[in-house]
């Protein structure tokens, strides 16, 4: 990634960005790839509180989130894409008050843009799961109950998705058939069977830079097993408000 | 408590495959209704052709009666026609119709 003309590397830029919130953390797991260079290595065994974790399989997010949500001792994950960087801080404290909730299973925040417009503001899952809110303005005054409000969403970006570590193992974890996409429709459906709720937080604010790193292809398995799961909840959102 | 990917992997197994149970149940169910509903309309047509053919063979029944009894009458209209009382009348009265045409 390039920022002001000069070669940065995301995670680094991620773990940089948390600022004084690193010190409301327990641990920052980060899953390294076989490929990730060594620079890169060192620099973050430099930055506090990093455990680093090696991940040398072909390419499974949800296999990179299982291994590190192994290795995580907190009793609060949250999983972050290392594309993003945090906007504000007090994220934290936000997620924790989110799970004093018992009916709380899992909490996302807004996603955006490097231009500021919504990358992510949840999931809707009807005619089928899609990200809500995609190009809004979230100043926008007409917007303001939509993307401005904490309320329950059919589902959460698998790019923030904070979840109680109990839950997270008693469903399984992200299901490794789901390699690149819909892991994260399919493990807040896991999440909601077990009776619990998931929280959208648009006050937990990160720029998401998904196009420059995600590959947008859906595969066909995918989408079969997706709806092979859980098609019956794709007919109707009832937690989906239209957008003007 | 440490858990393997193993038992990760098995626990996302079983709750998949009984969602994927319920789905399929659901849409059993769904398909079942859309059979009924079917099944609703197509006695309901059945009903509706059922009763087009009775008026129809009701119909068919009293035009056949009418042909009937026209070819009767048209008889009974020939017999009077061949009947002596007729020719007796017919030659009573042609002096009555000769007087007639003559007179137009």
């Amino acid at each position: 990634m390039l920022v002001g003309g000069i070669p940065q590397f995301l995670i680094i830029e991620l773990l940089k960005s948390f600022g004084d919130e690193v010190n409301a953390l327990h641990e920052i797991v980060v899953v390294v790839d076989a490929h990730t260079p060594q620079e890169v290595t060192d620099a973050l065994a430099e930055l506090p509180k990093v455990v680093l974790e090696g991940f040398n399989e072909p390419f499974n997010f949800s296999k990179k989130c299982n291994a590190g949500a192994r290795r995580a001792t907190g009793e609060i994950l949250l999983f972050l894409n290392d594309d993003m960087l945090a906007v504000n801080t007090g994220w934290i404290t936000e997620i924790q008050q989110q799970f004093n909730d018992p009916s709380v299973g899992g909490v996302g925040g807004l996603l955006l843009t490097p231009e500021g417009l919504v990358q992510c503001a949840g999931h809707a899952n009807a005619p089928r799961p899609h990200i809500y809110g995609v190009g809004k303005d979230p100043k926008d005054p007409a917007f303001q109950e939509q993307l401005m409000t904490n309320r329950e969403v059919g589902g959460l970006s698998g790019a923030c998705f904070a979840v109680r570590r109990t839950d997270y193992i008693e469903v399984g974890g992200m299901c490794e058939d789901l390699p690149s996409s819909y892991n994260d429709v399919d493990l807040g459906f896991k999440l909601r069977e077990l009776g619990k709720k998931l929280m959208y937080v648009p006050s937990i604010q990160f720029v998401h830079y998904e196009s420059i790193s995600r590959d947008p292809t859906v595969g066909e398995e995918e989408t079969a097993l997706i709806w092979r799961r859980w098609g019956r909840y794709f007919e109707h959102d009832p937690l989906a408000i239209a957008l003007p | 408590m440490p858990t393997s990917p193993e038992e990760m992997r098995l626990r996302d197994v079983a709750i998949g495959l009984r969602a994927e149970l319920n789905e399929a149940n659901y849409q059993r169910v769904k398909m079942e209704s859309a059979n009924v509903e079917l099944l609703k309309e197509t006695q309901g047509l059945n009903d509706r052709l059922r009763m087009a053919e009775k008026a129809s063979e009701t119909s068919l029944q009293l035009m056949e009666k009418l042909l009937l009894d026209i070819s009767l009458r048209n008889t009974e209209i020939a017999d009077i026609r061949k009947s002596r009382t007729w020719r007796i009348g017919s030659s009573v009265l042609a002096p009555v119709r000769w007087v007639k045409r003559s007179k137009s």
